[in-house]
């Protein structure tokens, strides 16, 4: 018995310094450590020993020794632990206090290309109309003359023909001055049915200056079904505004005249550089022009020669249509003052988006 | 077109009215759709007042200045003026201390300070017309009536200032062309009655029969054309009432008989021509289509040579006037003109557009014949301004009016039916049939019996001639809502079924590969879709490559952009170049493009014959980006090379789902002849775009289809465009991975047993490629292989010139158990032995 209790004294005290040592921050403590553990409850450690010696005892002291043993052996179990606990977290502390890294250094990034911006303002469009319930729809960019004319309401020798710098290819065959001519593939080729479909894409003018480009992106947006009224145009346009412009966005409204459309309109949106204000503390705002208003595109509803055309019935269906500019949505989302910066492809600029 | 203030003035009175402040009434025209694009403000500079000249004196010193002293009404100025007409007693324009004297044709302008002239203290200028944007003259001060108050401002004073509205009138609305026209939508807009002009006409000359004659022979083109005759007329310069209108709106002054044809089609729309009578030869005015050979020199001075289709007016021996475009020479009207023969005419729209343009012509005229003129109102225009001629140029009207017209001109007002309730629905908001009728009754229509148009109550409205536009119902729905103001509409969401309708396959698969290539590094660019055979030549490819057949362009905009591109690479490889050129030397780029493809065989009515594909092309340039940058580890970074591009191949088919294998080299022109490869599809369908460009016989004999090629560009290549360092460049078709991509992957178990490698050295010629030793190597038939990796390609110490080393990593995996030593070693053996049959390849 007496064995149990100088054990157990010697046990303490080898603690006790082990953790005067670790208090003072002494390193190298594990190897100590593992090396008193095993003294104690390796195979051939003190206790082990103390279990086996039992053989040599009476029988009848047998079960209080063993009790005894057992009691220290579970002592010297907890100690350990706590012990073991206490070198474990001196180790991390010690191994955190001691790294030298420059968390300055810039990351290992895996490099990062860039999409450009048109085309993600693009997929932000399709987006916000797919959440509407619209399809995405699309047409050939060299068209057939009565595509993106004929059927549209614009007549050989229409004087609404000057609107449109065409491209021509033979007396036929055009590049399409505007993605409208979606609506009359689309209308053709689903007949009767509703119709609520986006189609952006690249359209071709002849016109090239510091405001515009020879080929450039529209959104056209077509819907078609019984009872579509010019206000429904006006409610898809104000949620699109808003999305797209802000939640203070307002809408204008002009007159205007397209031979697809009827009534016709330019829609302009609120100036949301300058709030609509025409000015940003005292300063002229150069994106409205001191205006307080943003021209986005033109309008209507679907004139019944159209549908006509077409084969659809104007007194049955009636529809909106409306389309507007990539280019310059983009253009003022990122504050590009300059439309060739989109097709220049300087690393410089790309880069940015 | 270009209206002036002060003549609208004339047609309407906007006092009291918001449309009196000038502003206002640009943004009212602007509702109206009438969109002003620019507003010149004349005769309104700040700081300019009107006041009175009370002394003046020659300048002691100074033979041509006067002393002055001036009076804006409160104070007295001491002026020195310079103009020879300066008097006392005068009201004059008095630009006080602080004026900013507007610039004249673009120089800058000056502001008034205090100054002294000889000696002369003069605290201010009187102004000559010049000074004040108010007209050309500086030959001296202008002299205000002596009525005018003072120290009025100058846009204050009655009849000095104007504001020019620049207006963008659209193509279907000619009446707007005109003052009468604009202070009409004015009028409806505010409420206020619209004043026509009128002159009374005195028809006292000779008979106008005899002096001269009409035939109209192209009713087709003409189909009515009105003549007066005006004897004993004075040409000369215009009144001063005349040239100032002419000129509020940037209008040039001629003579007064020119002036007031001008004047009158600026006032009502309707051309006119005048002609010197006794130039007519033989009396007879001919509407008919030109004859071949005939020719006339136009009053731009370019002679002309007709077509016969082209419409005349022409005398008894050959023509006179391009009709509905522009005079001739010989019988224009001069200083020696007496007599006047004076056309009004209604030209059919189609036929005056369409030899403006054979021309190269446009005209005042002919920009209104085209788009439409009313056709009611010819006769009495000519009554009008006969009247007016006789009136300010002298002379007399001839008794009668010759008048011809087709029988099928329109000669009574059209009647359009509008369902009030039809209007209610189409723009969506309630209205009524009173509402309906006031609108349109307040731009000229009358509202006539009620009657039923499909079942429901419908309105009768005639339409007055100079509303050609408005044929239709729908035509008057938009007046209504036009009229009553778009932005009084409501703002309501259409409620439709709800629907979902996926991104079609093509469009998700562009977004995918898109946002892949960016992920990996690359940039994507937009270029135009234009091209040059001259570009395309710098590829290289033989004549019969598809995409040597180029589509070109009838009207481009210049040289380089003169065809539809068959192959975005010269536009990559060109962007390419500018950046190498802008010290940006990594340019990594991706683009899907559009090519053109000629396909006259697939041309029909409604067919262009020409296949757009979509193509995805990659240009690497430069370093491929060290991802490990400062880490100063070299292996890491250097120049793009081949099995960059490769890699990321590999990666975008994966992330694609295609199942393709890469084959090489690539036989393309623009390739290099050993770095490149070729990707192959598996499929059964070969889509057309793919089928266009690699040919579908080779395609279907292997059952696999070429998509597309990737490679370094061919050296020759390379220096066409320029370009420095390594180029690396791909080109895809979007179609080919479309048909090509895979379904969704399949769950395979993958064992729980731990795996076994063994690692084989092998030493083979230069020539011998990674391919053909994985090729021989009995994947198959060794089932615990799971997989063979290489681990380096070796060349240096220990291996032979013109050898290398490779190093292979097999793994050895069972599914069902631990593999023993021995079964490894069984099976590495068979892969050995395999391996041993080929003479070349010596184990390490």
């Amino acid at each position: 018995m007496q064995l149990i209790q100088d054990i157990r004294v010697r046990l303490d005290a080898e603690m006790q310094s082990l953790q005067a040592k670790l208090a003072a921050g002494e390193k190298g403590l594990s190897k100590v450590f593992e090396d008193a553990k095993i003294r104690y409850q390796g195979k051939k450690g003190d206790i082990s020993g103390l279990l086996r010696s039992m053989g040599t005892l009476p029988a009848e002291q047998r079960p209080d020794f063993g009790k005894l043993v057992n009691e220290l052996r579970d002592y010297a179990e907890g100690l350990f632990d706590s012990m073991q606990q206490g070198i474990k977290e001196a180790d991390i502390a010690g191994s955190l206090a001691g790294s030298t890294l420059d968390a300055t250094l810039p990351g290992y990034r895996i490099p990062q290309g860039s999409l450009h911006p048109m085309s993600q303002v693009r997929e932000e469009i399709i987006s916000f109309f797919q959440g509407l319930g619209f399809e995405l729809a699309a047409g050939p960019e060299v068209d057939n003359d009565w595509y993106n004319f004929e059927a549209l309401n614009i007549p050989p020798d229409h004087p609404s023909r000057d609107m449109h710098d065409t491209f021509y290819v033979d007396d036929q065959v055009v590049l399409r001055t505007h993605t409208s001519n979606v609506q009359a593939h689309y209308m053709e080729t689903h007949p009767g049915q509703p119709i609520r479909i986006i189609a952006p894409g690249f359209v071709y003018r002849v016109d090239n200056d510091a405001t515009h480009s020879p080929m450039f992106q529209q959104v056209e947006c077509l819907v078609v079904d019984k009872d579509i009224s010019f206000a429904h145009l006006k409610g898809t346009l104000f949620v699109w505004a808003r999305h797209m412009f802000g939640d203070k966005t307002t809408m204008r409204f002009r007159p205007s005249y397209f031979p697809f459309t009827e009534p016709s309109a330019e829609m302009d949106v609120s100036c949301y550089f300058c709030g609509g204000q025409g000015h940003n503390n005292g300063q002229p705002c150069r994106t409205c022009k001191t205006t307080g208003w943003i021209e986005i595109g033109g309008c209507g509803s679907v004139d019944p020669n159209v549908f006509g055309k077409l084969g659809w019935d104007p007194e049955e269906y009636s529809g909106f249509a409306f389309g507007f500019g990539i280019d310059r949505i983009t253009m003022l989302k990122y504050g590009i003052p300059d439309i060739s910066h989109l097709t220049r492809n300087d690393n410089r600029f790309l880069k940015q988006f | 077109m270009e209206v002036s203030l002060n003549w609208l003035k004339k047609y309407v009175d906007l006092n009291g009215t918001p449309g009196d402040d000038p502003q206002a009434l640009s943004q009212a025209l602007t509702s109206l759709g009438l969109e002003v694009e620019g507003m010149k403000v004349s005769g309104a500079v700040p700081g300019v007042v009107s006041a009175e000249v009370l002394t003046c004196a020659r300048h002691p010193e100074a033979d041509k200045l006067s002393v002055c002293t001036v009076t804006d009404g409160s104070e007295t100025f001491p002026v020195v003026c310079g103009a020879p007409n300066v008097a006392a007693g005068q009201k004059v324009l008095f630009a006080k201390v602080g004026a900013e004297i507007p610039g004249k044709g673009g120089e800058p302008g000056f502001k008034i300070k205090k100054a002294k002239l000889r000696g002369q203290e003069s605290h201010g200028m009187i102004c000559a017309e010049d000074e004040v944007g108010l007209g050309e003259s500086h030959e001296g001060i202008l002299v205000l009536p002596a009525e005018t108050p003072l120290g009025l401002p100058m846009e204050k004073i009655a009849g000095l200032s104007d504001v020019a509205y620049e207006l963008n009138v659209t193509p279907n609305r000619p009446d707007a062309l005109c003052h009468t026209g604009v202070a009409r939508e004015i009028a409806a807009k505010f409420g206020k009655p619209l004043r026509y002009p009128g002159e009374a006409l005195k028809e006292t000359g000779p008979a106008i029969a005899g002096q001269i004659d009409i035939q109209l022979e192209d009713i087709a083109g003409c189909s009515k054309y009105v003549g007066r005759v005006i004897n004993g007329v004075k040409v000369g310069p215009s009144p001063d009432w005349l040239v100032k209108a002419l000129k509020s709106i940037g209008k040039r002054s001629i003579n007064n008989v020119v002036d007031l044809t001008n004047y009158v089609l600026l006032e009502t729309n309707q051309p006119s021509h005048a002609f010197d009578l006794n130039r007519i030869r033989g009396k007879q005015v001919i509407i008919r289509k030109a004859k071949a050979g005939e020719r006339l020199t136009t009053l731009d001075g370019v002679d002309r040579a007709l077509t016969e289709a082209d419409m005349l007016i022409a005398d008894a021996q050959g023509p006179m006037v391009l009709a509905g475009v522009m005079g001739g020479k010989d019988s224009e009207v001069s200083e020696t003109t007496t007599d006047i023969f004076l056309e009004v005419a209604y030209f059919t729209p189609a036929v005056v557009r369409r030899q403006g343009r054979r021309h190269g012509l446009s005209s005042d005229s002919s920009f209104r014949f085209e788009r439409g003129i009313d056709p009611l109102a010819t006769s009495q225009v000519a009554d009008y301004l006969a009247a007016l001629i006789a009136l300010w140029c002298g002379g007399t009207v001839a008794n009668g009016r010759l008048d011809k017209s087709a029988p099928e001109h329109q000669a009574s007002p059209r009647i359009v039916y509008l369902r009030p309730a039809r209007a209610e629905k189409l723009i969506g908001m309630a209205l009524g049939e009173a509402e309906c009728a006031r609108r349109l009754e307040s731009i000229g229509l009358k509202a006539g019996a009620t009657s039923q148009v499909h079942g429901q109550p419908a309105l009768a409205f005639a339409i007055p001639g100079f509303r050609g536009d408005l044929e239709r119902e729908a035509d008057l729905i938009e007046e209504i809502a036009r009229l009553g103001d778009y932005n009084t509409i409501p703002v309501t969401l259409p409620t439709l079924p709800l629907g979902y309708k996926a991104l079609p396959p093509g469009e998700s698969l562009s977004r995918l590969l898109r946002h892949h290539l960016k992920d990996a590094g690359l940039n994507e660019t937009l270029n135009l879709r234009f091209s040059s055979r001259k570009a395309l030549a710098k590829l290289g490819l033989p004549a019969e490559d598809p995409r040597s057949a180029c589509v070109p362009l009838r009207n481009p905009i210049s040289e380089e952009w003169e065809i539809l591109p068959t192959t975005a690479l010269p536009s990559l490889l060109a962007a390419v170049a500018y950046n190498q050129n802008n010290q940006e030397r990594n340019a990594r780029f991706f683009e899907i493009a559009r090519s053109f493809y000629h396909r006259p065989e697939e041309r029909s009515a409604r067919l262009p014959g020409i296949w757009e594909e979509e193509m995805l092309c990659i240009v690497l340039s430069g370093d491929w980006p060290d991802r490990r940058p400062w880490s100063g580890d070299t292996a890491l970074s250097g120049p793009v090379e081949f099995h960059h591009l490769k890699g990321l191949v590999e990666n975008l088919l994966a992330a694609a789902g295609v199942q393709a294998r890469l084959g090489n080299p690539a036989t393309d022109a623009w390739l290099h002849p050993v770095e490149s490869g070729v990707i192959l599809a598996e499929q059964g369908k070969i889509p057309t775009g793919a089928e266009i460009l690699f040919g579908s016989k080779r395609a279907q004999s292997k059952g696999e289809v070429r998509i597309g090629s990737f490679g370094v560009l061919n050296p020759r290549v390379q220096s066409q465009f320029d370009l420095k360092g390594p180029v690396l460049a791909a080109e895809i078709s979007l179609s080919g991975l479309l048909a090509a991509a895979a379904k969704t992957p399949k769950f395979k178990a993958f064992g729980h047993f731990s795996a076994v490698s063994r690692d084989l050295n092998l030493l083979v010629d230069e020539a011998r490629s990674h391919g053909d030793i994985l090729g021989r190597m009995p994947t198959g038939r060794v089932s615990i292989l799971q997989e063979v990796r290489l681990n380096s390609v070796y060349r240096g110490t220990g291996v032979p010139e013109g050898k290398k080393a490779l190093h292979y990593t097999f793994t050895y995996r069972h599914a069902e158990k631990t593999l023993t030593d021995d079964e490894v070693n069984k099976a590495q053996e068979k892969v050995n032995q395999e391996l041993a049959k080929d003479e070349g390849i010596v184990f390490k």
